[in-house]
């Protein structure tokens, strides 16, 4: 028998995952949740929130903490979400002031060994098919990026 | 659930570490590795001389088996080396079907500005991959 090397991945025994609560991202979060059961890892979801700028003098600004209240929303949707379909798994749920890819990134890096994300599952050009935020994650990430497809596989 | 996972290999320092990052993937998944090495329609010049298809395929098939694979023989992983001849995208694609591989491993180029540059094939492979893709980071194995 040839030697055996210990191959294994540094591990922080954490799955990271981003979402913004829509289906593609839900779908990630859900495929995560099964990586982080079979690592045996704990699952963290991030979502990051930030105040959208309508261009200058737009007329409509929605108050801070309203924006911030509907945030923390999707992380706690996704956190009850997961609980109920993987019960055992130990799961947080971050909420993170920032641009999105970026805090997602900085969390990622030092938190996590792999990080999940959803794509659009259309479009022929990369930047098409992933948005601008899993686009970010995937050119800046210092760790390996799993992309999910919204469709199911195969 | 993770059964199978399919990475290319081409005996590149960045193919190593794909290859690499997916053994330790496969021991913690208990799944089987598909190493492909997609071969180019590119004539191989060795001493002077070009191969014949035959002999090019003969020589890449043994690179594959005993360098390019040797950590997937020394891992214990279950595995299969597959060498096809045409583009990496449309090889490794047709196999993962084939095969019902539940997951890709790809590797990116290094990078400039900090940025990851992903050669073209990764680009068109998570483009046209239907299943989940894993990008590893330029530097990703031993950090």
């Amino acid at each position: 028998m040839a030697e055996i090397r210990n191959l294994d991945i540094r591990h922080k025994g954490v799955v990271a995952v981003g979402t913004d609560g829509s289906e593609a991202a839900t779908r990630a979060v859900s495929y995560a949740a099964s990586e982080a059961v079979t690592r045996g890892s704990k699952l963290l979801i991030v979502h990051s929130w930030f105040i959208p700028n309508f261009g200058y003098g737009s007329a409509y600004v929605a108050p801070i903490n309203e924006i911030e209240i509907a945030a923390q929303e999707v992380v706690d949707k996704a956190v009850e979400g997961t609980k109920t379909a993987f019960p055992g798994l130990e799961i947080e749920g971050r909420l993170l002031e920032g641009t999105p890819g970026v805090r997602l990134i900085e969390v990622a890096d030092t938190e996590a060994d792999i990080v999940v994300i959803g794509t659009r599952g259309h479009g022929s050009f990369t930047s098409l098919l992933l948005g601008s935020v899993s686009a970010y994650v995937l050119h800046h990430s210092k760790i390996p990026v799993l992309l999910i497809r919204p469709e199911p596989s195969h | 659930m993770i059964r199978r996972i399919l990475v290319g290999v081409d005996g590149s320092a960045n193919s190593l570490g794909a290859l690499n990052w997916t053994i330790a993937l496969a021991q913690q998944t208990n799944s089987e590795v598909i190493a492909v090495h997609a071969m180019g329609l590119k004539p191989i010049e060795q001493d002077g001389r070009f191969l014949s298809p035959e002999e090019a395929r003969h020589i890449t098939a043994d690179l594959l088996d005993s360098i390019w694979c040797a950590p997937l023989k020394n891992s214990g992983v279950k595995h299969q080396n597959l060498l096809v001849e045409g583009s990496p995208v449309t090889a490794l694609l047709e196999i993962a079907g084939e095969l019902e591989v539940d997951l890709i491993v790809v590797g990116t180029r290094g990078h400039t500005l900090g940025e990851a540059s992903l050669g073209s094939t990764a680009h068109r492979i998570i483009e046209d991959s239907k299943i989940p893709v894993v990008v590893l980071p330029p530097r990703p194995v031993d950090g």
